[in-house]
């Protein structure tokens, strides 16, 4: 077997390398480094950065997927048995709160680094508005990270600078699991929490003093004003190139582009697909700890699946009536997977149940019906809806 | 989620769309169903290639056979969504139960139900 690559867009770690700490406070890059310099050093796994996948066929323990590695001109074909889908996903770049208009406005990321950079100190008040960009008409879906990610920003300004006012703008607080510890610590540490309506979002102006921010106080009931030094949009998590993916790969997608996989409890880490395992962003934002604990899930059904010696498939397969057959070849033609041969010795159409992925296509563009798909042969589907239609509707 | 849809919609499954033969379309509405639609992937995301555009063609010559009979080819459609959009599938079960109460019966249905009191 060869071994197996992995493809990746410029360098491994993908939004790892833009984190700094967890909210546990441990080290991100550190962790992302010691992982990527294992992976490089073993030399069982080749890894190629800036590639695009360009084409992709074949099936679970058959893939053939054509990568364009660096640009180069002839794409490179691999060979391999199972796919690890762990794509991604980025921070949303946000329209809204005038980000871009002015240095002050900065995401999450951005604060992180600055944070990390130059420390707080010189700052006499920060406010972070949460739900930038997440669920709202466009996009429904809460991005899960936002609400910890700007808590741990906060308890940083607060280590760093005690001085410097905190306040966090947000419509609900969902500091899921033992994060609620991290919620209950940064107000004891005076970090003002003001909830808005998703109607009445804050107003912000700015001005050579500071960032001017309009919100109306939810216990006041009326507007207040907060001058800041600096705005953090808690942007959401958005993905990343999984249309692209999704379109050569033929892989399903959510409504907002995130990859599904196959039964939320009962396979789920695994794909819609035979063979192709999911982890990470790429599925839903998720924090570094859940997608480790993913990663490994994802890993341990792909070695599952590679260490067999066999595989069982299944049973639904097209079988082909020799004796009815009129070599048309409309099915050679029909499949999608060029399964169908005709078999010049023998004169016959054949079909390699090992290869055929049971669609039914060549069973329903067969012109004399010589073929038929077990479990969905026409006097089953036939039945099925004589007997769905009997008691009338 | 725990959508609701149309009761009176009865599912048939096959592995793709593609499977969709014109005689199942046509025995549905022989046995009296007054419409018939299929779901499948969306254009371009079929992991069988074209399986689903090969349904919609076969919907567009079921449309064309009915309205020939005299029957409105509208009450066979094909409707694209991806697996993951529950909310979708939904809207389209009502939009299509909808369209169909607006059309009344299949009135293929009056006519058996016609001859079976005569005899």
């Amino acid at each position: 077997m060869n071994p197996p690559s992995f493809e990746k867009q410029d360098q491994l770690g993908g939004l790892g390398r833009k984190l700094h700490s967890t909210i546990e406070g441990e080290d991100v890059r550190a962790y992302v480094n010691k992982l990527t310099g294992q992976v490089r050093a073993e030399n069982k796994i080749t890894v190629l950065t800036s590639s695009t996948v360009v084409g992709f066929e074949g099936f679970q323990g058959n893939f053939k997927t054509t990568v364009k590695v660096n640009g180069d001109t002839d794409p490179q074909e691999i060979d391999h048995g199972v796919i690890i889908l762990a794509t991604g996903a980025g921070e949303y770049k946000p329209t809204e709160y005038l980000y871009g208009q002015d240095d002050r406005i900065v995401t999450q990321l951005q604060l992180g680094d600055r944070i990390a950079d130059k420390g707080a100190s010189d700052l006499d008040a920060v406010v972070m508005i949460q739900c930038v960009g997440s669920r709202n008409d466009e996009r429904p879906n809460c991005s899960r990270i936002c609400c910890q990610s700007a808590v741990k920003n906060a308890l940083a300004i607060k280590k760093n600078s005690p001085d410097t006012q905190v306040f966090i703008l947000y419509r609900d607080m969902r500091m899921y699991g033992l994060l609620e510890d991290f919620y209950t610590e940064a107000r004891k540490q005076g970090i003002i929490f003001i909830r808005f309506q998703k109607e009445q979002p804050p107003v912000v102006t700015t001005s050579e003093e500071g960032v001017l921010i309009r919100v109306k106080d939810h216990v006041l009931q009326r507007d207040i004003e907060i001058r800041a030094d600096l705005l953090a949009l808690s942007a959401g998590v958005h993905p990343v190139g999984s249309e692209e993916i999704s379109r050569t790969m033929k892989l399903n997608t959510n409504s907002e582009g995130f990859f599904l996989e196959a039964h939320v409890k009962l396979r789920p880490v695994d794909m819609g697909s035979e063979g192709v395992f999911l982890c990470g962003t790429a599925h839903g934002p998720k924090l570094i700890t859940e997608t480790i604990v993913q990663a490994n899930a994802a890993a341990s059904r792909a070695v599952t699946f590679l260490s067999k010696d066999k595989i069982k498939l299944s049973a639904i397969k097209a079988q082909v009536d020799p004796d009815h057959c009129v070599k048309c070849l409309t099915c050679v033609r029909s499949c999608p997977f060029e399964v169908p041969q005709f078999n010049v010795e023998e004169g016959e159409v054949q079909i390699d149940p090992a290869l055929c992925q049971g669609c039914g296509v060549c069973a329903c563009v067969c012109p004399r019906q010589t073929i038929k798909l077990n479990n969905y042969e026409d006097d089953q589907v036939t039945c099925a809806i004589d007997t769905l239609l009997a008691g009338g509707m | 989620m725990r959508l609701n849809y149309p009761t009176n919609i009865k599912i048939i499954r096959v592995p793709c769309t593609g499977k969709v033969d014109v005689m199942y379309l046509l025995r549905c509405f022989q046995e009296g169903a007054d419409g018939v639609y299929c779901v499948g992937c969306l254009e371009g995301n079929c992991h069988y290639n074209q399986g689903n555009l090969r349904c919609r063609e076969r919907v567009t010559y079921v449309h064309d056979l009915l309205e020939e009979i005299g029957i409105e080819g509208d009450r066979v459609r094909m409707y694209n969504l991806s697996s993951g959009e529950g909310p979708t599938f939904q809207k389209y079960a009502q939009e299509m139960t909808d369209h169909i109460l607006a059309l009344g019966p299949n009135p293929l249905k009056a006519k058996k139900q016609k001859t079976a009191s005569a005899l």
